[in-house]
């Protein structure tokens, strides 16, 4: 592996999105809209003194972390849907990169570009809504990781899905999240759920994330093992994307499905 | 060493035979043609020979490269252009070659030299949103220039310009191989251009190669005055 080659994909998609002011508002307009309307919703509940059986910083806090999940599967799966929308693939398949320096290439933009967006709605829920998100403890760096890794893996799901279905699937970065989301128990404890979603939210990582996020703002013990657990989570879903993508490729280049970049 | 040395490729997509064991050599330093009617499977060819599609059957060396075991060595100095890729409208010029400079590890201001032999120093700070369909192609052989190539692969690169334009496209591509001696592989439907430029055509119909030979020989060997009466006697044999 080799670094101009992961670093020629950052700059790939670096270019345009600092000269392009829909690009820019696409990864800042929609966090600001999100943190504007759940930042109000936690006001108005504060000021209602409404009784909660949990801080009312949950509501901020799941947001805060769960932008990060949703940013990171985005940037990742979109960079390749970028370059089937501009025509590029088959220019980008027929030089020397390897899919490994492509999809690294990818992971670090989509640090770069969740990471910008993550960063401006932490300092916009600080100034605004003067909600600090290192009040959720010492373990909110182990949350970042943790909820990064598991969506760069819903990221390799989607490039694997894109892969075998062409443009048909170019929706389901955003689709994928909304499917993720209830059993992803972000705005509510697991035990909210039905008893099948339960069992679904066992296996997420991020469910555990968000239970032990919502414990530590109530002030209790933090669970560690939960999210041991979720560590356990995210490398088997980092395993099984990455295994999911690279079939998906090989069946992509078996099946001649270049064909659909032409 | 050969450019391209291809043994019995085949491939077939759903049970349609694309590719019957198609032998292809292309030596170092040679213009070669790959022509055939629209379906003959030039195409998937190409794409077997850039490792982009994988053959049923057969073996690909380029530039004395197996493929796909050391396809990104074989790759690092192959140029590749096609009438159906494009710089992205959202990016300049510069920005586009200097990211394809480090995804072959060369150096972007080849890439702006070439543009410079192709008349086109000027548009570097335009987006491919700003650029003509023929200033596009040309960026794009710019790019495949750039990699200072041994060998060129070019699907029908000259489809989307005026004759002037494709004429100095040519003029300049043959100085280059003359300077360079890189290889050549193109395809075209401009017979014309396929004459004036290339010392050996490989002729496929219905996935095979039905001929192999200069493209004079292949006039007279199909009773035709040119190459084109050629390609349609060809073409309609196979219907």
């Amino acid at each position: 592996m080799t670094g101009h080659r992961v670093f020629a994909v950052v700059r790939r998609h670096w270019y345009p999105m600092v000269r392009s002011a829909p690009r820019v508002v696409e990864n800042f307009f929609w966090p600001i809209v999100d943190i504007m309307l759940w930042g109000s919703l936690t006001l108005y509940l504060q000021r209602q003194h409404a009784e909660l059986p949990l801080p009312i910083g949950f509501l901020l806090g799941g947001l805060l972390l769960w932008d990060l999940v949703f940013r990171a599967k985005n940037a990742v799966a979109l960079t390749f849907i970028d370059e089937a929308y501009h025509r590029n693939v088959v220019s980008v398949l027929a030089s020397p990169i390897s899919p490994t320096e492509y999809l690294t290439g990818a992971v670090l933009w989509a640090l770069v570009k969740a990471g910008a967006s993550w960063l401006l709605l932490t300092s916009l829920a600080a100034v605004l809504f003067s909600f600090n998100v290192l009040a959720i403890g010492p373990a909110v760096g182990a949350f970042l990781g943790l909820l990064l890794v598991f969506g760069i893996a819903l990221s390799l799901v989607v490039l694997g899905l894109v892969f075998r279905f062409g443009h048909a699937a170019d929706e389901l970065p955003w689709a994928l999240a909304a499917i993720f989301i209830p059993f992803c128990a972000v705005f509510y404890p697991v035990s909210a759920l039905p008893g099948w979603a339960r069992d679904v939210a066992a296996l997420i990582p991020a469910a555990h994330v968000f239970e032990a996020m919502r414990a530590a703002l109530a002030g209790q013990p933090q669970g560690w093992g939960s999210l041991w657990v979720a560590a356990g989570l995210d490398v088997a879903w980092l395993i099984g994307g990455f295994v999911f993508a690279r079939a998906m490729f090989g069946l992509f280049r078996r099946r001649g499905y270049i064909t659909r970049y032409m | 060493m050969d450019a391209i040395e291809a043994t019995g490729l085949r491939k077939s997509f759903g049970g349609m035979l694309a590719v019957d064991r198609v032998d292809l050599v292309v030596g170092e330093g040679e213009i070669v043609a790959l022509l055939g009617p629209n379906g003959a499977g030039k195409t998937t060819t190409l794409m077997m020979l850039l490792g982009i599609t994988e053959p049923d059957g057969g073996s690909v060396r380029l530039l004395g490269h197996p493929l796909p075991r050391e396809r990104q060595q074989a790759l690092q100095r192959l140029g590749f252009t096609a009438s159906y890729v494009e710089i992205p409208g959202d990016m300049k010029v510069w920005q586009f070659l200097d990211v394809f400079a480090g995804l072959y590890g060369t150096d972007r201001r080849r890439g702006e030299e070439a543009l410079e032999t192709l008349g086109l120093g000027t548009i570097l700070s335009r987006t491919g949103n700003q650029l003509s369909s023929g200033q596009r192609t040309l960026v794009g052989v710019a790019k495949a220039l750039m990699t200072s190539p041994r060998l060129l692969v070019m699907d029908e690169p000259t489809a989307s310009l005026d004759p002037e334009v494709a004429a100095r496209v040519r003029e300049v591509l043959l100085e280059e191989q003359r300077r360079e001696g890189f290889a050549v592989l193109i395809t075209s439907h401009n017979m014309a251009e396929i004459e004036r430029m290339c010392e050996r055509v490989v002729f496929l119909a219905g996935g095979r190669v039905v001929a192999d030979a200069p493209p004079s020989e292949i006039a007279a060997r199909y009773g035709g005055e040119d190459l084109e009466s050629a390609f349609i006697t060809i073409a309609e044999g196979q219907r």
